[in-house]
């Protein structure tokens, strides 16, 4: 086993100090002097035409100094794609229309409740805020839709007029032959299940800052994917070169869970169009309610068909799903579903149909832990619940059946395949078994519960640069912003271990800069740790040859003979021989890149729940009891961070499968748009839990790292559902209140 | 958040005179828990001028108790209520359901006084303005009760006699009503129980102040149990609560209060339940037998039938656990 100076083992947290002095900063925080506040009007309808909207009024009132409308949008915005380098798209879907369904719409039209129609720039909050009250608006009504499959129906309200039937994506494929393998099956399941939206609710909710300088637009705001969404798309809504948009973050965001990815593109727009008119720096801070209603979660509907053989052996699989983003466009979103639908059961003959249909319901359908496979696996996997009660099959073995492992061709986008670095999911699969006492007996109302995924991940570029100075210390320029992941520390003692330097002599710049910071793929979908990682570890070699090829010089050794360790160059067959990394003397620069390869092997990480539930059978409450966690992420770069990482995650989980869920009721009003209704777990709501990290040897990442974090929500979730099922004997759509928990008891008994 | 007037009151006269003057244009505030989210939200078409501070009043958040029982002062923060060791000893029950409200932060901040008179939590109700306009329901002088026809998953189970389905949502009213409080305002003295209408919330006039609550000793040989059903641990407003109080002499009931919360516009006395106790064997049977009486004139809504299952088995529970 290598031997490392710095990665490995429990570091301090380098951001824990300003967190916990209150010193670090984030987007409530920024300011930027003269700037304005800029407030947003938002629609009461679901489904509406603005017939007419008078502002004079609201213009009036001391210290405004801008309104701005649909009128006020730059020509073109509704054409313009949020397509993203390296995504596939079917070639019939729709363009994923970056501008649409939420914000300002060029044709007057609002799709959801809670839209924007208007914003108001003003030099006080107050002023701002009486300004909303005197907008005038004229709406007419139209028919809204709210359910995927009833928009596809014939008759149904349509959303726009150049996407007919409603269909954004309809992508249908098959693998082996479908037919065949449920004739060979003794029995067939079959199973709808749906998924809930699901609010980030982030500690920081969003913001942005915008201004102009003339013909260049700079905007400040906590996004985890300026380079490679909002960047294009504001350079695109100004017809701009990127050159000439900076979008630089607060040294830490306050939490993404997904939620500030390329939807951020709709929300920073009201910012800069205000800006624009106003002439001056504008800030646009959400409020909790505004945005908790800004996005959420996909809701999705799965009718599944499983062939299966008595001894459990799964023959054919056919998946038929209807997604609901709300208004808003999507299509990678529903790629990414569809591709995972493929490795949730596994199974040489899968045939799988999946649609997109926008609807009036609230902005959704964008990224969240677990981005796309978590709504595949959390319907697909509970039906071999069910095949295993039926089959007297226990339920680990059938699942088993459906575990990839190291060296599998795994399906990783339509038609591709990728093949499995490592997997570590034998070996969590026993531990976990133990640790949770699988076979053990359970307490009165007790029931076990397990759930696996294997997520997806995100491939997209990374690009580093390390400096070093003239004194020896190095600066690692990365495009990268703490989300609360430990970002921050993970990378610099990743290139402290691989420049072979003291991480302390190390610093990296804080957040992101478009102008001034390498272009990164964003904080999403576990990658930063992986891709950031592996093109830190490319820089640090050209850094290292560079500084040999000075310092060879001065020692009289080839730089080929030259070592660096712990901020020291020595020659390797005599070390007495040795400089100081600041007797290099030279200022050098050195560059790493990470371009994503389809063709080179896939690390992910496999990631297990076993859980223990009592269910209370009279109330309907489920309260979990022991939870286990157990990660494989290749290499814990920091063990305590895993864990943390692991503990976050999993209150999501339980979150999801228990309580948490985003209610519209039958007009499309959201009615739980705070966190008094919107029941995130508490403290108190986790159970005792253990986190065990797994460490398979991998040869593909960054020190044989992979991804730690989103992941564990998903089975977690699966989990507690398939402990909820035993108690049930029948699968109940999440989130399993206590309404339906009894509303299934009766059915059942 | 818009601009108003925070004035500080010296004494209640102070308060309610100014309440008075203003004409249904400044509210009271004590903890603000409530009253803060309401402006904030700005739910009410109508946005008080001025804020009358009662937390600069000295004494009215005394806790005493004598021998006929406690007096609480309506400033008393839930947080001491629920901490104070002759309420923990000698009225368990009230110091449960104080510590049962919300969580810490809004303990250390939130009164007795204003949990019994917060206004009610119905989603519709509490829309916010912000988000495309708040809804001018029935209870604001509308024509609509919105949960009649759409989410009432939450509402009320014993019907809204004033056409608002919304629950009476404070956990502390449920256990002081079944301890037989009473309290003071600047204008009477009323037992608990009456001071609770369907709508506004409370008979309270608009410049008229509750002052004091009073919770006689506990009968001797009396057990009580409280119990809050919800989704979370903490934060959360009960689903449902039941209050229980029982005086067991040789195994046989001889008195019995049950009280029912979050489940109608104003606390839900049980009376059928206490009856069909009196003189028994309080064993499962009877608590079952009492729990299905309780529940036997519910008319839940389309969506809230399982609130009934849940206050069924909450009051046979109850009943065991004071038994």
């Amino acid at each position: 086993m290598t031997k490392f100076h710095y990665i490995g083992k429990p570091i301090k947290r380098l951001d824990g100090f300003d967190k916990v002095t209150g010193t670090a900063k984030f987007m409530q925080d920024m300011e930027v002097p003269g700037m304005l506040t800029g407030k947003i009007l938002y629609s009461p309808h679901a489904h509406a035409r603005i017939k007419r909207i008078i502002t004079d009024k609201a213009e009036r009132v001391p210290g405004v100094a801008a309104v701005v409308t649909h009128n006020d949008l730059p020509p073109g915005i509704d054409e313009i794609s949020g397509l993203e380098p390296g995504m596939v798209l079917p070639p019939t879907a729709v363009p994923p229309y970056l501008f649409r369904g939420w914000g300002l719409q060029p044709d007057a039209i609002v799709r959801c409740m809670g839209s924007p129609v208007a914003a108001v720039a003003a030099n006080t909050e107050e002023a701002a805020t009486e300004a909303l009250g005197l907008i005038e608006v004229e709406y007419e009504p139209l028919p809204a839709v709210f359910d995927a499959e009833e928009a596809l129906k014939p008759g149904a309200p349509q959303l726009y007029p150049d996407v007919p039937g409603n269909i954004v994506f309809d992508w249908k494929q098959e693998m082996g032959n479908v037919e065949n393998g449920f004739k060979e099956a003794d029995l067939v399941f079959e199973e709808v299940g749906e998924t809930q939206p699901q609010s980030h609710l982030t500690p920081d909710t969003r913001g942005a800052i915008a201004w102009w300088e003339g013909e260049r637009l700079v905007i400040c705001t906590a996004t985890m994917s300026a380079y490679p969404s909002l960047l294009p798309a504001m350079a695109a809504a100004f017809k701009l070169p990127e050159s000439k948009v900076k979008i630089y973050g607060p040294p830490y965001m306050g939490g993404s869970y997904g939620g500030r990815a390329f939807n951020e593109a709709c929300f920073v727009l009201v910012a800069v169009l205000l800006a624009r008119k106003a002439g001056r720096p504008v800030r646009v801070k959400l409020t909790r309610e505004e945005d908790m209603l800004a996005l959420t979660r996909c809701s999705t509907r799965l009718h599944a068909k499983i062939g299966v053989k008595r001894d459990g052996t799964i023959t054919a699989v056919e998946y038929r799903a209807f997604l609901n983003p709300g208004p808003w466009f999507y299509p990678p979103w529903v790629n990414r579903y569809f591709t995972h639908l493929f490795k949730v059961i596994k199974c040489d003959n899968i045939k799988a149909r999946a649609t997109l249909a926008p609807t009036n319901i609230p902005f959704s359908g964008g990224p969240f832990r677990g981005f796309a496979y978590m709504e595949a696996f959390l319907v697909a996997q509970p039906i071999l619940k069910r095949i295993s009660q039926q089959l007297g099959i226990d339920y680990l073995k059938l699942l088993q059946q459906s575990f990839w492992r190291t060296g599998d061709k795994v399906p990783n986008g339509p038609g591709r395949y990728s093949v499995l670095s490592s997997s570590g999911i034998d070996e969590a699969i026993e531990k976990g078994r133990q640790l949770i006492d699988w076979d053990g007996p359970t307490g009165p109302d007790e029931y076990i519960g397990a759930g696996y995924c294997l997520p997806g991940s995100a491939q997209f570029p990374s690009n580093v640069i390390l400096r070093l100075n003239r004194d020896g210390s190095i600066q690692l320029e990365t495009g990268v912003i703490e989300i609360g992941a430990g970002q921050y520390t993970t990378l610099t003692y990743m290139a402290a271990e691989a420049i072979g330097a003291p991480p302390e002599v190390i610093n990296m710049t804080r957040s992101f800069d478009t102008e001034t910071q390498p272009w990164d793929g964003g904080q999403r979908s576990e990658r930063t740790t992986y891709s950031t990682g592996l093109a830190i570890v490319e820089a640090a070699k050209e850094l290292r040859q560079k500084i040999f090829n000075v310092a060879s010089k001065k020692l009289g050794a080839k730089a080929d003979e030259l070592e660096l360790e712990e901020g020291v160059v020595f020659v390797k067959a005599d070390p007495a021989k040795k400089m100081p990394l600041s007797a290099v003397g030279l200022p050098i620069v050195a560059t790493g890149a990470f371009v994503p390869d389809p063709e080179r092997p896939w690390a992910s990480g496999p990631v297990v729940s076993f859980v223990r539930v009592t269910v209370d059978k009279e109330t309907g409450q489920v309260t979990p009891t022991k939870l286990v966690i157990l990660n494989d992420v290749g290499r814990a770069i920091n063990p305590p961070v895993v864990h943390t990482q692991n503990m976050g995650t999993l209150s999501a989980g339980i979150g999801y499968a228990l309580t948490e869920e985003v209610i519209w009721d039958s007009d499309g009003r959201v009615l739980n748009a705070n966190p008094q209704f919107y029941h995130t777990p508490t403290i108190l709501d986790v159970p005792d839990f253990h986190s065990e990290i797994i460490e398979p040897v991998d040869q593909i990442g960054p020190f044989g790292a992979k991804g730690a974090g989103e992941k564990v929500l998903t089975p977690t979730a699966l989990a507690i559902s398939a402990a909820v099922y035993n108690a049930l004997k029948t699968n109940v759509n999440t989130p399993i209140t206590p309404d339906k928990l009894l509303k299934a008891l009766r059915k059942t008994e | 958040m818009k601009p108003f007037q925070h004035v500080n009151a010296s004494t209640t006269d102070e308060a309610a005179s100014l309440l008075h003057k203003s004409r249904g244009k400044a509210k009271l505030i004590a903890g603000g828990t409530d009253l803060l989210g309401i402006l904030t939200d700005d739910i009410l078409p109508a946005y008080p001028r001025t804020l009358v501070n009662l937390k600069t009043i000295p004494g009215l958040d005394s806790i005493k108790e004598d021998s006929k029982g406690l007096r609480i002062g309506a400033l008393a923060k839930l947080s001491d209520i629920a901490g104070h060791p002759v309420i923990k000893d000698r009225y368990p029950m009230i110091a449960r359901a104080a510590g049962s409200v919300a969580m810490p932060q809004v303990r250390n901040m939130g009164t007795i006084g204003g949990n019994l008179c917060q206004d009610n939590r119905c989603w519709y109700y509490r829309y916010p303005n912000h988000l495309g306009g708040r809804l001018i329901c029935l209870r604001k002088g509308g024509t609509i009760c919105y949960t009649l026809t759409r989410d009432n998953r939450l509402d009320s189970i014993f019907g809204g006699p004033e056409g608002c389905f919304a629950v009476c949502p404070s956990d502390i009213a449920t256990s002081l009503v079944a301890m037989g409080a009473t309290v003071t305002t600047t204008r009477r003295a009323v037992a608990l129980q009456d001071f609770f209408t369907p709508s506004p919330g409370t008979i309270l006039d608009a410049d008229e102040i509750l002052t004091e609550i009073q919770v006689p000793r506990p009968r001797e040989g009396s057990r009580s149990a409280y119990l809050k059903f919800r989704l979370r641990k903490s934060i959360d407003f009960a689903m449902v609560n039941v209050a229980c109080v029982l005086t067991v002499e040789g195994g046989l009931c001889r008195e019995a209060s049950i009280v029912l919360g979050a489940v109608a516009p104003t606390p839900w006395r049980a009376k059928g339940a206490e009856d069909v106790l009196r003189g028994r064997l309080v064993d499962d049977a009877a608590a079952e037998e009492a729990g299905q009486i309780a529940l036997a004139n519910a008319t839940p809504l389309t969506m809230n039938k399982y609130k009934v299952a849940i206050a069924r088995v909450l009051v046979k529970r109850a009943i065991l656990a004071s038994a």
